[in-house]
């Protein structure tokens, strides 16, 4: 009864219900049956004021937003145009790096795609870049720099890892360091990718020179800072991470709405509004997730598929292999924040059990779900670029191929070669 | 939801120039923040319900045709409601329970102001859906949530 | 539930106890432990307690304050200067907050000392003086804390537990009071480099089980339950005394200076604690009548040392 009931849930989930009302559905029916009054899911979703580190969520997505808004992606594409469109393959490696920064700081929510993909995409073709190629490429790029900070699922997931009790000491600030080197080595084999697979007729598109460097720095000179002040201040411990966010939006409100004025104080609200239910989304996904978990243990669910997993599989190797197949299907069907709630609390005892260290679990897991977004038939960022081009799906699927085989072979760095990731944990 | 987030804003950037600069703090501030950040959080959703752009995974409705699928999400759209008013209705007694409480969540505001948002925002998203339900015009289901 | 993690030696001496009790009451009561705070934090479990999903929790005494105010009254500052001490007060007091607690509303098996909380910071502090130029952490806003607080004019910086050792790393706070224990248990040893050898609070924690669904079971089940519990927190007891005394010394070892305050310093610590306890009395935090008893039982415990001691 209890299975019939759960599945048929499951099932409406797949169909469209939201997701954060079948995760209460689930939990609701589970503590029924586990003879629990049903005013225990107030008590469990109450629980998300506990999160470390919660405020940085809405500050952060806000800062997102406030980018989006502006024209700060032009400003950042004739930057990255100036210094590097000099070399052959230079405008791809621009789009790599644009794109990369852009997702960092607004989250994979599709506006790399959107604002950015929209000027690179017609400026690739123009200077020459086959068609599907520089479809893929704006594509692939639509979530890429996921993994550097502060990509906000970054930090959720360092949030649900202090939450549990975990064999081994680690900080958010770990993680965020641990993903700057596997980010740069996507982009980088991306980048030769590019220079190759364009069969050597890759074009440079504007000859070097110093004096649009400096214009285009100068533009962008209130907005460069930005990840300076940030990281630099995050690593070198000026301030903590929930207060790098505070920091940043300030910053983001006077340069964008005083300095650059690209936005007026009036749609301040909207933009508030805007942000906030985003925000909403995910807390109340994060929220309802907590009462699922609660469910979990009172049935001592993680117990049982702890001692099933370590039954079953032996090797560390091969463990990391179903993990990377496992999460690279669920990135495809689930979003990312749901999939680092729903998976993160039942992963992490069992990746320690096989010595695998929590911030790389974070990065393998990042990277799947990366790679997820774009894996056919339903990763998400396919359908907004189909969107947003106005191309039929299937040929957004043969674009994104030789991408995701890149990538995928980036992630197998990552996964089976841990120093990349903890080389600069202590 | 402006003024929920700009006093969230407010108050995180106060205690900063407070711990940095004069080495003090408002003892009640994090309370304050976490508690605004709940309702942020019950409130946005409660905005997103209004046409229905919950985050979710509709990998089948969005194969199926055209005629069906209005249906479908008819009776999506109607089973959300129902659990959503159970939502509400646990809730909202778990809140009446604590009333009888006198823990505060900050300052003399006690923890049941705090959790109300809880079961009005379930309350609100039910009647949303129900409307959804015999009006599913107003939804945008493209799966994006952008 | 309770937050000791698995495999501590009181998750072990809990599943023991359970076993025991299984047995001894022809399965009729089977206990249930939730480790590792997987249940929420005290208030949680608090929660969880009044819509009947959990019977109990293990927590600090000053989760359960609300529930019996004068639970908190070891939490005086600086008024004990030696463990001899505590014993002979926790033996008179002990079983009048064991008593305080049952008219609460909760059962419990006796108290399991958890050891001094002295202070512990990056720079060394020997006078409360210096405290003031330090960015102090304090776990909770409760009316006993604040009223120490404010006689040491402290403004601390409240913090959940699980951002205390990034706080500690970006300087967000440079000094806590807490037990050796804790400390090395939860890694905040790592960023510290002081101990001040000045007692500040006694801490102890007990194992609550609500009156109600405890009287609900059979009354010889009740006594055997309250018996294997006694003894387990008895032998609690002594161990984490134990436990405490090796985590100041493993502290030490691994270069981390205890701080002995001189004569005069230490004069400066009692006067402020003197002003503590008298704000103490006015905001009624602790009734008049258990702090009078617990100076009156320290005095005679100090008079009758000093006439045996040559
Ligand atoms: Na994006
Ligand atoms: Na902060």
């Amino acid at each position: 009864m209890l299975l019939a009931l759960v599945l048929s849930i499951v099932f409406v989930a797949l169909l469209g219900m939201p997701l954060f009302i079948a995760i209460l559905a689930i939990a609701m029916v589970g503590f029924h049956f586990a003879d629990i009054d049903l005013m225990v899911i107030a008590i469990d979703l109450y629980r998300i004021v506990q999160t470390p580190l919660l405020e940085a969520i809405p500050l952060f997505t806000f800062a997102g937003y406030l980018l989006s808004a502006s024209h700060s992606s032009q400003r950042l594409v004739r930057v990255t145009q100036a210094l590097l469109g000099w070399l052959p393959g230079g405008l791809a490696i621009v789009a790599l790096i644009a794109c990369a920064l852009f997702t960092a700081f607004t989250g994979a929510s599709g506006v790399t795609i959107v604002a950015l993909g929209a000027l690179l995409y017609p400026a690739l073709k123009q200077a020459g870049y086959n068609g599907r190629f520089s479809l893929g490429l704006v594509t692939s790029s639509g979530s890429l720099g996921l993994l550097f900070p502060p990509s906000l699922p970054l930090i959720l997931f360092g949030v649900i890892a202090l939450q549990m009790e975990i064999p081994v000491a680690m900080s958010i600030e770990d993680l965020l360091v641990a993903g700057l080197l596997p980010g740069l080595l996507m982009i980088a084999l991306l980048a030769l990718w590019s220079i190759l697979g364009q069969g050597g007729k890759t074009p440079s598109t504007q000859p070097f020179s110093w004096q649009e460097v400096s214009q285009s720095i100068k533009e962008a000179k209130w907005e460069i800072p930005l990840p300076l002040i940030l990281l630099g201040g995050i690593y070198s411990g000026i301030f903590a991470l929930s207060e790098a966010a505070v920091v940043t939006v300030i910053y983001l409100l006077i340069v964008e709405v005083w300095v650059y004025k690209d936005i007026k104080l009036k749609q301040l609200p909207e933009l508030v509004s805007e942000a906030m239910v985003m925000v909403g989304g995910i807390l109340v996904i994060l929220a309802s997730s907590l009462v699922l978990t609660s469910y979990f243990i009172e049935i001592e669910a993680p117990t049982a598929l702890f001692d099933w997993v370590t039954q079953h599989i032996e090797s560390p190797l091969s463990f990391l292999l179903i993990l990377n197949v496992f999460l690279l299907v669920l990135g495809a069907f689930l979003d990312i924040f749901s999939a680092i709630v729903i998976m993160v609390p039942l992963l992490l005892p069992i990746a320690a059990s096989f010595g695998v260290h929590p911030v790389h679990l974070g990065i393998i897991f990042l990277a799947n779900m990366q790679i997820g977004y774009m894996t056919p038939p339903v990763g998400m960022n396919l359908f907004i670029a189909s969107y947003r081009f106005g191309k039929p799906i299937t040929e957004i699927y043969r674009s994104t191929i030789g991408f995701m085989l890149v990538l995928l072979l980036a992630l197998a760095v990552i996964t089976y070669w841990p120093q990349l990731s903890l080389v600069f944990v202590s | 939801m402006t003024l929920l987030f700009f006093s969230l804003l407010f108050i995180a950037a106060l205690q900063i120039v407070l711990r940095n600069i004069f080495d003090s703090g408002l003892l009640w501030g994090d309370d304050f923040i976490q508690s605004v950040v709940l309702w942020i959080g019950f409130v946005g959703a409660m905005y997103a319900s209004r046409n229905a752009s919950h985050i979710n995974i509709d990998v089948i409705s969005r194969f199926l045709p055209a005629a069906f699928s209005a249906f479908v999400y008819r009776a999506v759209y109607g089973l959300t409601s129902i659990i959503c008013a159970a939502a509400a209705f646990f809730s909202g007694q778990f809140v009446q329970l604590e009333m009888e409480d006198s823990v505060n969540a900050f300052l003399n505001v006690p923890i049941w102001v705090v959790e109300i948002i809880i079961p009005i925002s379930f309350a609100v998203i039910g009647v949303r859906y129900l409307l959804l339900m015999f009006n599913p015009a107003n939804a945008h289901h493209d799966g994006v949530n952008s | 539930a309770t937050l000791s993690p698995e495999g501590s030696s009181w998750m072990q001496k809990f599943r023991e106890s359970a076993k025991e009790i299984k047995a001894r009451t022809d399965s009729r009561v089977k206990i249930k432990y939730y480790p590792g705070g997987v249940m929420g934090d005290d208030a949680a479990v608090l929660k969880k307690i009044r819509i009947r999903q959990l019977h109990g929790g293990a927590m600090t005494g000053g989760s359960l304050a609300r529930f019996y105010k004068d639970s908190q009254v070891y939490s005086m500052p600086l008024k004990f200067d030696s463990l001899a001490q505590v014993e002979h007060v926790r033996s008179v007091i002990d079983p009048i907050i064991v008593e305080g607690f049952e008219e609460g509303g909760f059962v419990t098996f006796g108290l399991a000392g958890g050891g001094f909380a002295y202070l512990m910071s990056k720079e060394p502090i020997t006078n409360p003086e210096q405290m003031k130029q330090h960015k102090v952490w304090t776990p909770s806003t409760d009316e006993v804390s604040n009223a120490s607080f404010e006689a040491f004019d402290i403004s601390p910086i409240p913090l959940p537990i699980g951002d205390v050792l990034a706080g500690l790393q970006t300087d967000l706070i440079d000094t806590i009071a807490t037990s050796p224990v804790a400390a090395i248990n939860l890694q905040w040893h790592t960023q510290l480099k002081y101990v001040t050898e000045v007692p500040i609070i006694y801490i102890y924690a007990v194992l609550a089980v609500d009156k109600k669904a405890f009287k609900k079971i059979k009354a010889a089940d009740q006594k055997v339950v309250r018996e294997v519990m006694t003894k387990v927190f008895t032998q609690l007891d002594a161990e984490t005394r134990n436990d405490n005394q090796k985590a100041l010394a493993a502290l030490e070892k691994q270069g981390i200076e205890i701080l002995k305050p001189s004569a005069s310093d230490l004069a400066m610590w009692q006067e402020k604690a003197q002003l503590a306890e008298a704000n103490l009395m006015k905001s009624a935090a602790l009734s008049p009548s258990m702090i009078e008893l617990l100076n009156k039982t320290l005095s005679s415990y100090n008079a009758k040392q000093s006439a045996t001691s040559p």
